[in-house]
């Protein structure tokens, strides 16, 4: 049950909401998709004396467009629609997949790309997703706009790049290239439950040749991180088991710290982030080209 | 999500003096929405669940809490044609929403709605507490998906825990909702 | 009704200060242990362990001067609505000296750890010691002998409505009526009554549609007559509205004991002498069924294996968590799951098949009643009979052949035996855990009918299978018998349902109260046909001549005459009215105790094989159960799918406990999975398809044959996933000792495989 008295505010557009966040300082929370803010405010874990509620921007913040080669995606578009989207199928197809299985229905028919990103869980799956993509968010606050790539975005535990008075509007994706396979895949102990370890993986190659690959993971450390320098090394190189053998091996030794858990414990999940990189990686291999 | 909601941090989360909570005025909002046709309106304190407004304000009882971490979906109900857990969203929330509960499922005095004749049929219910939420989640599913299979049946109810049946008996009655 | 309770495991209450919490307007009362030491007596336990030979302590319905786990009740607050309660809370101030915290219960054994309860000297809260035979020769001369552990995690029954509760004290009716989520609604009555020094006839206790129970809802826990008692002293009707947090701290837990058995065998895999070492990790002591659990686990030993020489000996364990509480199963699925691992680790000293060595050890048919070495009576079965079906019914015979395929493709399939004997009944002496019950059957003046049980219904449809006893005893249709239950004003005087005891046991008293009014009904119709009672029979709503069907009465005539014409001939023969109250009691129990001080406990024993086939996932440890298939025997079955529905269920319970379920503490004895995010239950992912096969053995000592399905299936699943993922890892020499089975314990049991066959 929630404790803590709130006044709850409507705004109806990103400016009222930068304004109002200004004005009310640190006692305010925003409430996006509520799937995560609302179990934290039940439990009493989190007790804000305002909240901010997106509820009336989602007609203008949710869309998922086609940019040249972006694709611009409003912060309050629901998983489920981006699990759904053509755009996203044909032309991002990574995010979709992602989307397609966090948490469960009813969690994916409310949860927003925003709200989860802003929320940072660092077992979600848009992280990872995010940080291989390369994406950015479109940030909002009273000095202006400002677009923040995704590697800047993730600082640390339950915390983002977000000042105290700013919102997330807007994530951009690039448009992967036809030639590109990707994948996500997640460990986790049980459905709708949180990843113990995640790995999304991009591949390009030509002639099973290594044009391009990047590797993220989630689990590996106490944050998401992109896997160092992996394009480099592998760039030109054949795309065979050996190669993608190796490449898991780089996520385990990029993988130093990884947070013990009660059911996952660091060595285990260092090992499983070898294991799920390697399993990401090579059903990127094979969608490449289909 | 880490948290421990009984840490000595996590017990009684807020300290005021007892003239500042004299102070503070019992937060409302004033929400209009329609529930199962109906329109409603209220004045409601901020605090309040969807859930709780349903259950304690409007006599809908068929929607019940289980968690309020929604994992068990046992507060699903339909909102503007989507189930949601309704512990997750606030009722000032939910200005001008379409809401169904189980309750919506038929008009008063009819008799069960054929998904629910359905559950009774093949004993996908026990202690009944998850049914409500379950069937909604049926129900929805076969509006997207007429034909589903097994396996995307198991998929499309996973956000609905059940203590009693093991999930069998009614993934059963939903098969059989396929057929006709 | 709002609850402040201890963050700590273990401390002093030094100061509690309402003042502030009492001045908020809209609060009613504020209350503290020492309130109402007044209006309240320790609560009576419903089992107290003092009464048994043990240590135990008094329980309030609030913490007095200490505090012994997270979660255990310090304060209450009445207000007038939820969020006053809650504000109020935040205003009590409580001031706490930390004591030293026990949360290991092998640990709080050694003569150095803290002590729970200081003034027993000890944490020992009872030791319970069964023997037979002679365990010292038979371990002499086997050929073999073996050792192992076994560690049963702490989890719980955790039913999807978590407690609730509404108590007025009703001025009008003159009773404080509770309206309450719970199994056991007279056992309630007395006990509140008792607490709240009132008489039993001033309180009435409804028990309403129940949200799920599965044990966890059987009197008494601390918040039942407190409510009341807030509802006494505030004159307002109060309601406590449980969170699922509080729930998994204070609702009480299960399982949660560590054996260490050894076993004599011979070359053929007969198992001659078995010897168990069992700390049950207790939590706190409590007015809930709490250490009965472990009791039954040592009770049941060695379950359904022939076993003469036996020594078990148990100690129940105080620490500072919440107490254990009845959970389907009550104790009998670890002493099901420590036999599995028997069999199994027997079986592998020779490379024998698990099947046979459980075949080998089997109690056979003909040699039932079997007794124990506890005194536990077994009535009948055929055990062997419900492994060979399980067995045909997997394939059995062809699995090697599926795993040597699948291995071929780099894939570990495995195949697991799980056997569980899972008495049924429970009768404790000198308690409400009792093996008689009552009911009312009642025709009306218009041929329709109630039926009235001490029984209860947690949703398990015991109301359906009662009503059809009597409709048939009766000759009128389902449609026209009501089975109200639950409401201790109307209903004769029961024990609720637990142990599966609702059919059975109110099943069978229905019976009997039914024939009292089905022999009235044959004997006036007798008369108004001019013919004995033994020449008619009754369906359909008539009365019929056997020989002569067509010469029939309907039954409202006969009912008509024996309402409203009491006076005349055919009905002179009788007492006027057509209800009996009836009471059953089980057959097969002995509380008397023999020679050896021993008693039986239980009088039905349904039993079940359970054989799953999993996949599992060498790289990550993940296991997939592919196919699960359960045939089980609780006697004679009056409603097939009542009863898979049971077995369903407590098949899917059981997979739960054993890979997905834990309530976990840390040193300082906090719960880290406070939360349904941390205390994850399977959903329908997660669970294969349960395909169900019956035997039926009827129990001889039953008045149905029935012997009750309620926890039947949940223990299987605990051997046989063991030994499916000890089957698929076999190229690795895996051996399980530990639950739940999660991925990391697994990966980790074949990284220590590994690295043992690499050395």
């Amino acid at each position: 049950m929630i404790r803590q008295p709130f006044t709850f505010h409507t705004p109806h557009s990103v400016a009222e909401v930068v304004r109002l966040l200004a004005e009310l300082g640190d006692g305010a929370k925003v409430l996006a998709g509520c799937q995560s803010l609302m179990p934290a405010m039940n439990l009493g874990v989190v007790t804000p004396q305002h909240v901010v509620s997106l509820t009336r921007l989602r007609s203008t913040l949710s869309y998922v467009r086609e940019e040249g080669n972006e694709i611009a995606i409003g912060a309050l578009t629901t998983h489920h629609t981006l699990a759904v989207s053509p755009v996203l199928k044909h032309r991002c197809r990574l995010l979709a997949e992602a989307a397609a299985d966090i948490g469960d229905v009813q969690i994916r028919h409310r949860g927003t790309i925003g709200g989860s990103i802003s929320h940072f869980d660092p077992a979600a799956d848009y992280p990872p997703v995010c940080l291989v993509l390369g994406a950015k968010f479109r940030l909002a606050g009273p000095t202006g706009e400002r677009l923040v790539p995704a590697e800047e975005f993730f600082v640390g535990y339950l915390t983002t790049a977000l000042n105290a008075n700013e919102i997330v509007t807007e994530v951009r994706v690039p448009v992967l290239p036809v030639r590109t396979g990707s994948a996500y895949v997640k460990h986790r102990r049980i459905e709708g439950g949180f990843a113990i370890v995640g790995s999304a993986a991009i591949v390009e190659h030509d002639n099973n040749i290594c044009q391009r690959i990047s590797v993220a993971v989630s689990g590996g450390g106490a944050i998401p991180f992109c896997i160092p320098d992996v394009e480099g090394r592998y760039h030109g190189k054949r795309m065979d088991e050996s190669l993608i053998t190796e490449i898991a091996e780089a996520a385990y030794n990029a993988a130093e710290d990884p947070t013990n858990e009660l059911h996952a414990n660091a060595e285990y999940k260092r090992e499983m982030v070898r294991v799920f990189t390697k399993r990401a990686v090579r059903v990127a291999v094979e969608r490449v080209g289909g | 999500m880490k948290f421990s909601p009984f840490s000595k941090e996590g017990q009684g989360g807020f300290h005021h003096s007892i003239e500042k909570l004299r102070e503070i005025l019992r937060v409302k909002a004033t929400i209009r929405l329609t529930v199962n046709g109906t329109s409603q309106q209220a004045s409601i304190d901020t605090r309040t669940l969807l859930v709780d407004f349903l259950r304690d304000h409007l006599g809908l009882t068929g929607t019940h809490v289980g968690c309020l971490t929604g994992n068990c979906g046992a507060c699903t109900v339909l909102m503007d044609g989507l189930t949601v857990k309704s512990c997750t969203i606030l009722a000032a929330d939910t200005e001008g929403s379409d809401v169904m509960t189980i309750e919506g499922l038929t008009r008063s005095g009819e008799e069960l709605h054929p998904l629910q004749q359905s559950f009774v049929d093949h004993h996908a219910l026990q202690c009944g507490y998850c049914t409500s939420g379950m069937v909604l989640s049926a129900y929805k599913l076969l509006q997207d998906y007429p034909n589903p299979d097994e396996p995307m049946i198991r998929h499309n109810i996973a956000g609905n825990l059940c203590r009693c049946t093991g999930y069998q008996h009614i993934i059963e009655a939903i098969k059989a909702m396929v057929s006709k | 009704m709002t609850i402040l309770r201890s963050p700590f495991a273990h401390a002093k209450i030094t100061s509690i200060d309402v003042d502030a919490a009492r001045r908020l307007p809209g609060v009613r009362l504020v209350v503290t242990g020492k309130d109402i030491l007044e209006h309240t007596i320790p609560i009576p336990q419903t089992l107290d362990p003092r009464g048994f030979g043990g240590n135990g302590t008094e329980v309030h319905c609030l913490a007095i001067d200490e505090v012994k786990y997270v979660g255990e009740s310090v304060a209450a607050v009445v207000a007038d609505d939820r969020y006053i309660a809650a504000e109020a809370l935040s205003l009590i101030n409580v001031a706490y000296d930390d004591l030293p915290v026990v949360v290991d219960a092998e640990k709080a054994l050694e003569p150095d750890s803290p002590l729970v309860y200081p003034q027993w000297k000890t944490n020992q809260m009872l030791r319970v010691h069964f023997q037979g035979g002679d365990v010292h020769g038979a371990f002499a001369r086997a050929a073999h002998t073996l050792k192992g552990t076994l560690r049963i995690h702490r989890h719980t029954g955790s039913p999807m409505e978590p407690r609730a509760c509404v108590a007025t004290q009703d001025t009008a009716l003159g009773y404080l009526t509770l309206w309450t989520s719970t199994q056991t609604p007279h056992m309630l009555r007395t006990v509140i009554a008792q607490t709240l020094k009132m008489h039993e006839e001033e309180m009435r206790v409804i028990q309403p549609n129940v949200g799920g129970a599965f044990g966890i809802k059987i009197a008494t826990h601390p918040e039942d007559p407190l409510v009341c008692l807030l509802a006494k002293l505030t004159g307002k009707p109060v309601k406590w509205i449980e969170e699922r947090s509080e729930h998994l701290q204070a609702a009480g837990h299960a399982r949660a004991q560590v054996h260490h058995y050894e076993v004599a065998f011979e070359n053929d895999g007969t198992v001659v002498g078995f010897k168990d070492r069992i700390i049950a990790d207790n939590g706190v002591v409590a007015a809930i069924c709490s250490w009965g659990l472990p009791f039954m686990t040592t009770f049941t030993l060695p379950a359904c294996y022939k076993n003469p020489n036996c020594e078990t000996d148990l100690s129940i364990v105080a620490t500072n968590k919440g107490s254990l509480n009845a959970y389907r199963g009550f104790g009998k699925e670890c002493s099901s799951f420590v036999m599995d691992r028997v069999m199994d680790a027997v079986a592998r000293r020779f490379n024998m098949d698990r099947a046979e060595v459980r075949h080998k050890n089997f109690i056979s048919p003909d040699e039932f009643p079997y007794e124990q070495i506890s005194g536990m009576r077994a009535d009948s079965g055929n055990y062997a009979g419900a492994l060979n079906i399980a067995l045909e019914k997997i394939g059995y015979a062809d699995f090697h052949k599926q795993q040597q395929e699948a291995h071929k493709q780099g894939r570990y399939l495995g195949l697991g035996i799980g056997f569980e004997l899972t008495p049924e009944g429970g009768c404790i002496p000198d308690s409400f855990i009792t093996a008689y019950d009552s009911a009312t059957v009642r025709m009306s003046p218009t041929g329709t009918v109630t039926v009235l049980t001490g029984v209860t219904s947690p949703g398990g449809g015991n109301e359906t299978g009662i009503a059809q006893i009597v409709a048939d005893r009766l000759g009128v249709t389902l449609e026209s018998v009501k089975v109200p239950q639950g409401d201790t004003l109307v209903s004769p005087y029961g024990m609720g349902n637990w142990s599966s005891r609702s059919l059975t046991v109110g099943g069978s008293a229905s019976f009997i109260a039914a024939s009292d009014v089905r022999n009235k009904l044959l004997k006036v119709a007798g008369n108004m046909l001019e013919t004995s009672p033994e020449d008619l029979d009754l369906a359909d709503g008539k009365v019929f001549i056997k020989q002569a069907p067509q010469r029939s009465i309907a039954i409202v005539d006969v009912c008509r005459v024996i309402y409203r014409q009491a006076f005349t001939r055919p009905a002179l023969d009788i007492e006027p009215g057509l209800e009996s109250t009836r009471y059953y009691r089980m057959g097969n129990i002995n509380h008397i105790p023999d020679d050896r001080g021993r008693i039986n406990a239980y009088p039905t024993y349904p039993y079940a094989a359970g054989i799953v086939i999993v996949e599992v996932d060498i790289e990550t440890g993940m296991i997939t159960p592919l196919r699960y298939v359960l045939c089980h025997d609780s006697g004679k079955i009056i409603n097939p799918l009542l009863v898979e529905g049971q077995v369903i269920g407590g098949t899917v319970q059981g997979i739960g406990g054993v890979m997905f379920e834990e309530l976990a503490y840390d040193e300082n004895g906090h719960l880290l999975t406070g939360t349904f995010m941390d205390y994850t239950m399977p959903t329908a992912k997660e669970v294969p398809p349960i395909e169900v096969y019956h035997q039926e053995t009827p129990s001889p000592f039953t008045a149905l044959g029935t012997k009750g399905a309620g926890e039947s299936a949940i223990s299987a699943p605990y051997g046989a996933f063991l030994s499916a993922v000890e089957d698929a890892l076999s190229p690795f020499g895996v051996q399980i000792h530990e639950t739940p089975l999660t991925p990391n314990r697994v990966w980790r049991l074949i990284q220590e495989a590994k690295a043992r066959k690499a050395v």
